[in-house]
């Protein structure tokens, strides 16, 4: 299991990723990190739905009540355009902070 | 629907959750949703294989913590409300922008607007704080009030700088400010040349009859130039004129407006208006206003002082008092030499009566106001550190508070607000709190200042003229903008640094800055709380070895009134012994008399009447030089009607009368004085105008006379029977009661009335009155100093409760991660109360080193107890040390029993 702050730090991330290719709900969202992750990163309900709610509040991402016939009904998760634009900065920063933390580990380790 | 079956998950969530604060819609949703995800792990479970309780704990494991859930739900939704609060702020302002109508007023509506509603969500907070500041500010308010009124209010008199008291100063005889000779006057003002004006004045009552019910009245015997001395002005009529102050010509009287309207009315009209006192007619020339008080505020009328031609002369009997206005543009220095100049002329003009007398000049502010000045010193000194002691414990309260807002302030920088805008903002937040809480002291105080108005306080003058007016407002409004300043400025500033909003974020990490900054305030107001304490301790220990004084007299059951004969109605001394022996004797044949007595003086309200007393057979005091003593006559049952102890000897008799042996007895101040190691009984005494030598024939006890804190001084005791002084035409009635002596007094005025249907009798008052009234001002020193002292050492230890709740709050995580790797509860505890004994010994060392620079203010307040009192400083610091400890222990010991999971959950 990574660190509780590495994890919490990428949580937004990692959820929006998610919601990029199309709408999930919670649920979905949380077993796919856990799938994508082969199990060293795992949110359980009481962490990811304040992430969820605050993306929302944000403007990030926007959710819908589905109802399908003869199943519970669900409420599921889309980007916004300005969650995407918030996406695609964050991915930006990341790569460019892994680079940087990379170059230094790599760095001491050879000195 | 769940199915037939399956847990109730939403039934459970709404049991667990219990959301405050959201739209009911709102919340419905988020339990929806909550349990739709609940339900989808327990059907997972169910499909992997498990039982249903396995599955059921599967789907409870997800959500342990439903109070952080709570929490972090409450801290979004708190988030959104910001965030759209401050962009329909900032809509709105380009709406303005854009119509043209924005200006720096629009932005000090909107923070006006916003603070009201960040004020109006957090009601418990904003209350405490007014409630803390309504103390603080009230306090000032009501003291700089009475102290306006009593001593920097300027008297209302033109020029008042130019006026003086001056004083028979007499060293050799231990009297630095004495009364003045009529002659001294006299000389005074021929020989002096700086002074444009200058009178003389004593107080003198007269017996008011051929009224409805005699009284009698607070009078003033005064030279012709008395008003024009002070340039006061009356309200009708005229002052008097130079002649008037001639026999024949000087009954005329000025009187009060309060003793105009009692007897004439208001709408009288003055010509023609008489009254009769001490059975001689005095036309009314004058009315003086009714804001006039000198010199007192008691005063009901002025008369002429008329002397003879004699009596000009006297040199010996000092029982004036003089004022004067000097020239225009002559400095104090002028003044002191002139002075000399004249003190000098008479010393060698008359070595016996003015050899070592002096003349001392004081301002009439200070001769008025100088006694209560350190009283109201200390006052105002104290209710200052309390305000800055409220003031430390509300930006401590600010600065914890603004930790909680980090959120809100990222928001801000992040729409594009400057630091100055986020500053202006808490301010504006803080002046609304100052005002709310300003109105409030205001309030209190104006409820104080009426409080103690209705008071009757002897001794402090012009306390009746107190009131919340202009001056006093604008004195609210400024001391208001300076705690705003004092109190929001460094809260303001270090809440909106961007470090403190980037570190604020993390709500769960320890601020140590915060921390440190609390604690210098929390040790501020520890050292403020200590001073007090000790200030208050010394009032309160002073207070009680003054109430501990042995007054030498008993006085429980002990009425006391004074009568003072016309001198026109009793004209001799034989008179005037009928009249007052028949009195005593009426009174103390009425069942539940035990004794009644009378004297020239009574103790415990401050007349004294002191001669030169030559004495013989003296080994310390030589027979031609006499001494200054106390003189007082008394009746036979005198000493056993007040209580005094008969030392040797005996007192007097009803033998001793016109023409047996002129008897005496003395005090024991005297006989230690004036025969040390020797018998006083049998020796003899001379005062100055009466040749007679009078036998000491015992020796009581001293007794307090003109306050409680001073010796009485050597005393001589004569007989009113032996009197041959015809201008002793009063005596003071003590009537020992067998029960209540309340009732006593319409008895003692019906015997009176009995025998003179004109007599008036006053100052009725009980012996435990008058020492009340003597104990009256310490007494309600004590009491201040004491109610502010408990305010501030609640608002420290509450505020040291309140630096250690929130170390334990912010450092929650931190505590869980130490006690997950070992250590134990009691090392936990010892960390919070290290870190409080700390501020309490840097709080306790502040305090000390402040006291011993107040309490030197307080010296002159204090009786028998020095202002660096070691047991009271003890005392103190035990007490504020030992209840600090406590409020530190609370909490700590919350923290012990902290659990450690939960600690650690935290994210």
């Amino acid at each position: 299991m990574f660190n509780r702050e590495l994890r919490k730090g990428s949580a937004e991330l990692l959820v929006l990723t998610f919601l990029e290719a199309r709408p999930r709900h919670g649920y979905e969202v949380g077993k796919l990190i856990e799938a994508h992750s082969r199990g060293r990163i795992s949110f359980r309900i009481g962490s990811l739905y304040p992430i969820l709610c605050r993306l929302e509040d944000r403007g990030l991402i926007v959710g819908r009540w589905v109802e399908k016939a003869g199943a519970r009904r669900r409420r599921f998760y889309r980007l916004t355009p300005a969650g995407r634009k918030f996406l695609k900065a964050q991915r930006g920063v990341w790569d460019e902070f892994v680079a940087t933390i990379n170059h230094i580990v790599r760095l001491s380790h050879a000195g | 629907m769940p199915d037939k079956g399956a847990p109730d998950w939403l039934a459970y969530v709404r049991q667990n959750l219990q959301l405050r604060g959201f739209r009911p819609e709102r919340e419905s949703e988020i339990a929806d949703e909550i349990a739709q995800q609940l339900d989808e792990v327990y059907q997972e479970s169910l499909q992997a294989g498990c039982s249903e309780m396995e599955a059921r704990s599967a789907a409870e494991r997800h959500i342990a913590d439903w109070a952080g859930l709570r929490q972090q739900l409450a801290g979004s939704q708190r988030e959104k409300q910001t965030r759209a609060a401050i962009a329909l702020e900032h809509a709105q302002d380009r709406d303005l922008i854009r119509r043209g109508k924005f200006s720096p007023m629009t932005e000090i509506r909107q923070d006006l607007l916003f603070a009201f509603r960040v004020l109006r969500k957090n009601p418990t907070f904003a209350l405490v704080v007014i409630a803390i500041l309504a103390i603080g500010i009230g306090a000032n308010i009501l003291i700089f009030s009475l102290a306006y009124a009593v001593i920097l209010r300027p008297l209302p008199y033109p020029a008042q700088d130019s006026l003086l008291t001056l004083w028979e100063s007499n060293l050799a005889q231990n009297s630095p400010h004495g009364q003045v000779s009529a002659a001294n006057y006299y000389d005074w003002e021929s020989g002096s040349s700086v002074f444009s004006a200058m009178s003389a004045y004593s107080s003198w009552r007269f017996n008011l009859t051929q009224v409805q019910e005699p009284e009698n009245l607070n009078g003033v015997l005064v030279t012709p130039d008395f008003f024009s001395v002070l340039g006061a002005n009356l309200a009708q009529g005229r002052t008097f004129r130079h002649d008037e102050d001639q026999p024949g010509k000087d009954t005329v009287a000025i009187v009060s407006q309060s003793l105009w309207n009692r007897i004439f009315g208001e709408s009288a009209t003055l010509s023609g208006q008489t009254l009769t006192l001490n059975r001689d007619i005095y036309t009314v020339v004058g009315i003086m206003p009714s804001e006039f008080d000198f010199p007192s505020s008691k005063t009901d009328i002025w008369v002429p002082l008329d002397l003879s031609p004699e009596n000009k002369q006297n040199r010996d009997g000092r029982w004036l008092t003089v004022i004067a206005r000097v020239k225009p543009g002559v400095a104090p220095k002028q003044v002191a030499s002139d002075l000399d100049l004249v003190s000098g002329r008479l010393s060698k003009a008359y070595p016996k009566s003015d050899g070592t007398v002096s003349i001392t000049a004081i301002p009439l502010h200070e001769y008025l106001v100088g006694d209560t000045r350190t009283t109201f010193v200390v006052l105002l000194l104290a209710v200052g550190l309390l305000l800055l002691l409220a003031c430390a414990n509300i930006a401590s309260l600010l600065l914890a508070k603004g930790t909680g807002r980090a959120g809100e302030f990222a928001i801000r920088y992040a729409i594009g607000a400057g630091r100055s805008r986020i500053v202006r903002q808490l301010m504006t937040e803080c002046c609304l709190l100052v005002a709310g809480g300003a109105a409030m002291g205001l309030f209190l105080a104006a409820g104080g200042v009426e409080w103690i108005r209705a008071q009757t306080i002897e001794g402090i003058p012009r306390l009746h003229d107190a009131a919340i007016d202009a001056r006093i407002v604008a004195f609210t409004v400024g001391i208001s903008m300076l705690v705003a300043v004092v109190a929001g400025l460094l809260p303001a500033f270090r809440a909106s640094s961007y470090y403190a909003v980037k570190e604020g974020s993390n709500r769960f990490a320890s601020n140590p800055s915060i921390q440190r900054r609390r604690a210098v305030l929390v040790v501020a107001q520890l050292s403020i709380a200590f001073v007090l304490l000790v200030g208050a301790g010394l009032l309160v220990n002073s207070f009680l070895h003054l109430a501990r004084v042995n007054t030498g007299l008993q006085v429980s059951n002990r009425l006391t009134f004074q009568i003072m004969l016309s001198r026109a109605e009793y004209k001799t001394n034989e008179q005037q012994l009928a009249f007052f022996s028949q009195t005593l004797d009426r009174i103390s044949r009425q069942s539940g008399i035990v004794a009644a007595g009378g004297v020239s003086d009574l103790p415990l309200v401050g007349n004294r009447m002191s001669i030169k007393v030559f004495v013989e057979k003296s080994s310390v005091v030589s027979a031609q030089s006499p001494l200054q003593a106390g003189i007082r006559w008394s009746t036979p049952a005198y000493f056993d009607a007040i209580g005094m102890t008969l030392r040797r000897g005996r007192g007097f008799a009803e033998e001793d009368n016109g023409s047996s042996l002129p008897v005496a007895v003395v005090n024991q101040s005297m006989a230690d004085r004036v025969w040390p190691g020797q018998d006083p009984i049998g020796m003899r005494v001379r005062i100055e105008e009466d040749p007679r030598w009078f036998t000491v024939v015992g020796i009581v006890g001293d007794i307090k006379q003109e306050s409680l804190e001073a010796d009485e001084g050597p005393t001589v005791y004569f007989t009113y029977a032996q009197k041959s002084e015809v201008w002793l035409n009063w005596m003071s009635v003590v009537i020992h009661t067998a029960s209540d002596p309340h009732g006593v007094a319409l008895l003692a005025r019906q015997q009176i009335l009995s025998l003179d249907k004109d007599q008036p009798i006053t100052n009725i008052a009980t012996l435990e009155q008058d020492l009340a009234s003597l104990q009256m001002i310490p007494k309600l020193r004590t009491m201040i100093m004491s109610l502010f002292s408990f305010m501030a050492f609640s608002l420290a230890v509450v505020g040291m409760f309140g630096m250690v709740s929130f170390s334990v709050a912010q450092r929650s995580y931190e505590i869980g991660i130490r006690m997950a790797l070992g250590a134990q509860r009691g090392d936990i505890l010892r960390q919070f109360l290290v870190q409080g004994a700390v501020c309490v010994s840097i709080g306790v060392l502040l305090g000390i080193g402040g006291s011993l620079i107040v309490t030197r203010i307080m010296k002159a307040l204090l009786f028998e107890v020095e202002p660096v009192d070691l047991k009271t400083f003890g005392l103190v610091a035990i007490l504020l040390a030992f209840v600090t400890m406590l409020a530190c222990w609370l909490p700590a010991g919350r923290a012990t029993r902290m659990d450690v999971i939960k600690a650690l959950r935290y994210e």
